[in-house]
């Protein structure tokens, strides 16, 4: 090889390495450093309120943000989403592109320590490769790496996968856990069409995917419906094509966001199992002897859903209301208490009231699958308050009260998040038994002590200096200010019903100097008694003239016609001192104070000071020094 | 023939204008559809005056509703000083007030999307307060755990003292204070008007708007439908007032008795403004 190949060979090495680092700072740095041109904000979705109390603290801003219907996040500047990653400790598993949308959407995985006693577990890809072929190789431990760090918390045995690609798969027995991606464990004899988004990621139109089989509980995609995986006992099928055949390239924000759906459902499972286990035990040391079997029977409510609440309701609330009963899906609408020895369950209903609370994105710690607007308490029970204050149902008499449906789809993680409210309302039920009332006062008296010290012992978690805390009520303050003007506003707005216009319109009428008013089209004209100037220095009284004012509701604008006399003088002739021949003024300093006026509808104060506008002059200005031109009064 | 949307009816109002031999279809959960014959009875039941505006769908007409104070819905004044004007003036008057409409809606809006964006800011920066108030008090408290326990046992016998309260119950976080009934003063006539029986909920940890009022007697159709006192909004949070200021404060400093004192004061109290004008759809209390 001469030099001047070799020459060239390295050229060419050195061309390739420094576009292939150009591509990579493309591709990745931007998230930590922000775009050149028009960065575009960062869209993050189901960070927990730990993790935005941890943002609050560091002072890095963020705006709650939706990014449609039931997806509601929060939207970070690229700089300050480099800095909440850092804080967070995340990982960027990919970016999905705006779509149309004012920001980029991250997906985001959490740095987590491996629990020792998963050391013993593995996950591999199943099938074998040749010995030779590393790149293959290398894929399938990387897929197998993004999958156990997922999944193996809540599984804990060894994972198998299967890169199914569209087949269908029996499901297996063996003690392990099979990941099957993009399959179903029956034949459905081709595929149907997966939605163009699926939680938050985009779909060509007409990709094919499957839909659940109904042998196991679906992985329920909240906004459209579609069913992303189905779990059949230790066996997960995953119903998107996330993962190509041949080069293995994975959708990993996805296939990251699919298997969080599965992680909750999995340890809902395991929530659940342990939860029936503590309130069996406590059923059979409350109950002495036989203790009779309760009917738990559904209204408007069927299939899955149900079997999930029904079997729960026996479990944790029938031992305790000692009767049948009865869970009615009432949709939205009030429902009136009954009592007739049953027990009943009205779901998303309140015996009074529309609903009309926005929900939170969790409820005791665990998020709902599908939100929806929900009931306020009736105040003629006992409501139920979950951690953050959201009030979820009422317990009236004998009758319960949920104020959302809670469960949509039967899914684990919604049974997770009823059993923890009927275990609240079994508390509260079992509470109420007391029957005496100095027994029942000093309960509450003692509640109220702990209640108290508990909160009193969190207030100990961090120390706040005098200044800290005047910088915060500052800074409340300031936006309750804010608030407060604001609300005024819009509540002035709301308010004023017509005949307050009229009253409005009454007064206008008899302002002093005011001999007329009538409106054309968007103007108001407001006609005037002669109006007069006074001289500031030497003090002789010039008139000016009667005049139509006009106010434009539709540009916020005034202008002023005399309809006595024109005068020439500072600008041709002159409708006053300081309005020129086309009717507008001069207004100096003051010239943004009509638009303001007549935006807000103070018409009258807008006239009055119109009026007073005409009887001043400022003789210094360049217009104003010609009102010696306007006749003197008699 | 026109056909009327009437939007955003909550039960109640559904179930007054069928007891009042309203027919209508339902639209949708809050909406419902009436003919011409029909408007004028509605809109008297419902207090309340309307805009009309084309839909989509032709004939149908989605209907602006605007509710006025009782007083003047059912006399439907119209005032003096207006029955006087010469037919000129008084068509001025109608475009006046056509006008105003017109543009109040455009306004609200406008309104309603500063006073939101306001509320997302509002919200964590009382969050930081009460928490900051918290841990302020906590911190330059020097009661030793007993003596701390007898001033909280201390507070809770304040708290059940309190006039009107008629029961205190404590759940995860909170205090339920159920009151007897309320009632409030028209400062126009000086009559009073029963607002009825309160559950105050008082969040012990300050967040979440530190305290709510549900009304368990009745909510009425004010601004909104379902409100719970007239300063008092469905989902039971007050109006912006100063007086979160105070109750927060309170609640950092575990002053329990004072807050549900000043709660009950503050429903009470009807001032001058635009939500207070509406105490007069709230019954005349007996005696």
């Amino acid at each position: 090889m001469t030099e001047f190949q070799q020459t060239l060979m390295l050229a060419g090495t050195g061309v390739f390495v420094l576009a292939g680092l150009l591509a990579f700072l493309q591709h990745h740095l931007y998230l930590f450093f922000g775009r050149p041109t028009a960065p575009a904000n960062v869209f993050v979705r189901w960070l927990t309120e730990e993790q935005k109390e941890k943002l609050r603290l560091a002072s890095i801003p963020y705006i709650p943000t939706s990014a449609g219907t039931g997806e509601d996040g929060i939207s970070f500047s690229p700089q300050s989403f480099a800095r909440a990653i850092r804080l967070l400790k995340a990982h960027v598993i990919e970016v999905f592109p705006p779509s149309g949308r004012d920001f980029e959407e991250a997906v985001l995985t959490f740095s987590k320590k491996r629990e020792s006693a998963l050391r013993g577990f593995k996950t591999e890809v199943a099938g074998i490769t040749k010995w030779y072929d590393l790149p293959t190789k290398w894929k399938r431990y990387r897929l197998a790496r993004f999958i156990d760090e997922s999944l193996m918390p809540s599984v804990r045995k060894d994972i198998v996968v299967h890169l199914q690609h569209g087949n269908h798969a029996t499901p297996a027995t063996d003690g392990k856990f099979h990941v099957y991606l993009y399959s179903t464990p029956v034949n459905q004899g081709g595929g149907i069409y997966a939605p163009t988004r699926v939680l938050g990621g985009q779909f060509a139109s007409r990709t094919t995917a499957f839909a659940a089989s109904g042998t196991g509980v679906p992985i329920i995609e909240p906004i459209s419906n579609f069913a992303v995986a189905e779990l059949v006992d230790n066996n997960l099928y995953v119903h998107l094509d996330l993962v190509r055949q041949k080069s293995l390239k994975t959708r990993r924000g996805l296939l990251l966001r699919v298997l969080q759906q599965v992680d909750g459902e999995l340890a809902a499972d395991k929530f659940l199992e342990e939860l029936i286990a503590s309130v069996k035990a406590d059923n059979d040391a409350a109950s002495q002897g036989e203790s009779p079997e309760y009917r738990v029977e559904g209204e408007g409510i069927t299939g899955r859903r149900l079997v999930v609440l029904s079997s729960l309701v026996r479990e944790i609330l029938a031992p305790v209301v000692h009767s049948n009963v009865i869970i009615r899906d009432c949709s939205g609408q009030n429902a009136t208490p009954v009592d007739d020895g049953n027990f009943r369950i009205f779901l998303h209903s309140s015996p009074i009231g529309s609903p009309c609370m926005v929900p939170p994105e969790q409820v005791w710690g665990h998020r709902m699958l599908k939100r929806e607007t929900a009931f306020a308490p009736s105040a003629n029970g006992v409501p139920l308050i979950d951690d953050n204050g959201f009030i979820v149902g009422e317990i009236v008499g004998r009758n319960l009260y949920l104020h959302m449906h809670f469960i949509h789809y039967g899914a684990k993680m919604e049974a997770a998040l009823a059993a923890k409210l009927l275990l609240e309302v079994r508390k509260e039920l079992q509470g109420d038994s007391q029957s005496e009332q100095d027994v029942i006062t000093r309960k509450v008296s003692d509640h109220y002590v702990q209640e108290c010290t508990r909160q009193f012992a969190v207030g100990k978690a961090k120390k706040v200096s005098a200044s800290d805390l005047s910088a915060a009520q500052a800074a409340f303050h300031e936006h309750l200010r804010g608030a407060l003007l604001e609300e005024f506003d819009l509540l002035r707005l709301q308010a004023a019903p017509a005949e307050e216009i009229g009253r409005e319109f009454d007064e206008l009428t008899q302002l002093a100097s005011v001999r007329g008013v009538r409106v054309e089209g968007n103007i108001i004209v407001v006609s005037t008694d002669t109006l007069y100037c006074v001289h500031p220095k030497s003090r002789v009284r010039y008139e000016i003239g009667a005049f139509d004012i006009q106010i434009d509701t539709a540009t916020n604008m005034i202008k002023w016609f005399n309809k006595t006399r024109k005068v020439s003088g500072g600008n041709g002739s002159m409708n006053a001192p300081h309005v020129d021949p086309n009717g507008n003024a001069c207004m100096g300093n003051t010239k943004d104070l009509f638009p303001q006026l007549i935006q807000k509808r103070e018409f009258a104060s807008a006239v009055q000071l119109a009026i007073a506008f005409v009887e001043a002059v400022n003789i210094d200005d360049a217009w104003g020094k010609y009102i010696v031109n306007w006749p003197v009064a008699n | 023939m026109k056909s009327y949307i009437v939007p955003n009816l909550d039960n109640n109002d559904k179930q007054m204008l069928h007891d009042h031999g309203v027919v209508y279809y339902p639209w949708n959960n809050s909406d419902i559809i009436i003919d011409p014959t029909q408007l004028e009875h509605t809109l008297r039941l419902l207090g309340a005056t309307a805009t009309e505006q084309a839909t989509e769908y032709e004939g149908f007409f989605l209907l602006t509703l605007t509710f006025t104070p009782v007083s003047t819905v059912v006399t439907t004044p119209v005032s003096a000083r207006a029955r006087n004007y010469d037919m000129a003036t008084a068509a001025s008057r109608a475009r006046y007030i056509e006008l105003c409409s017109a543009r109040l809606g455009d306004m609200a809006k406008q309104a309603m999307d500063k006073i939101t964006s306001r509320k997302l800011k509002l919200g964590p920066a009382q969050e930081v307060f009460v928490k900051n108030a918290r841990h302020h008090f906590v911190g330059s408290n020097s009661l030793t755990e007993a003596a701390l326990k007898q001033r909280f046992a201390d507070e809770y016998d304040r708290l059940v003292a309190v006039d009107k309260v008629r029961a205190v119950r404590v759940t995860n976080g909170a205090l339920l204070v159920y009151t007897d009934t309320l009632s409030a003063a028209n400062p126009k006539d000086g009559r009073r008007h029963e607002l009825g029986n309160f559950l105050i909920i008082i969040r012990t940890d300050g967040v979440d708007d530190g305290v709510r009022w549900f009304n368990s007697t009745r909510r009425v159709r004010t601004v909104q439908p379902g409100m719970n006192a007239p300063r008092v909004y469905p989902d039971g949070t007050a109006c912006v007032d100063e007086i979160k200021e105070t109750l927060l404060e309170l609640i950092a400093q575990f002053e329990f008795a004072t807050v549900a004192e000043l709660a009950i004061q503050f429903v009470e109290t009807v001032g001058e403004d635009e939500l207070s004008k509406f105490i007069d759809k709230w019954p005349p209390a007996k005696g």
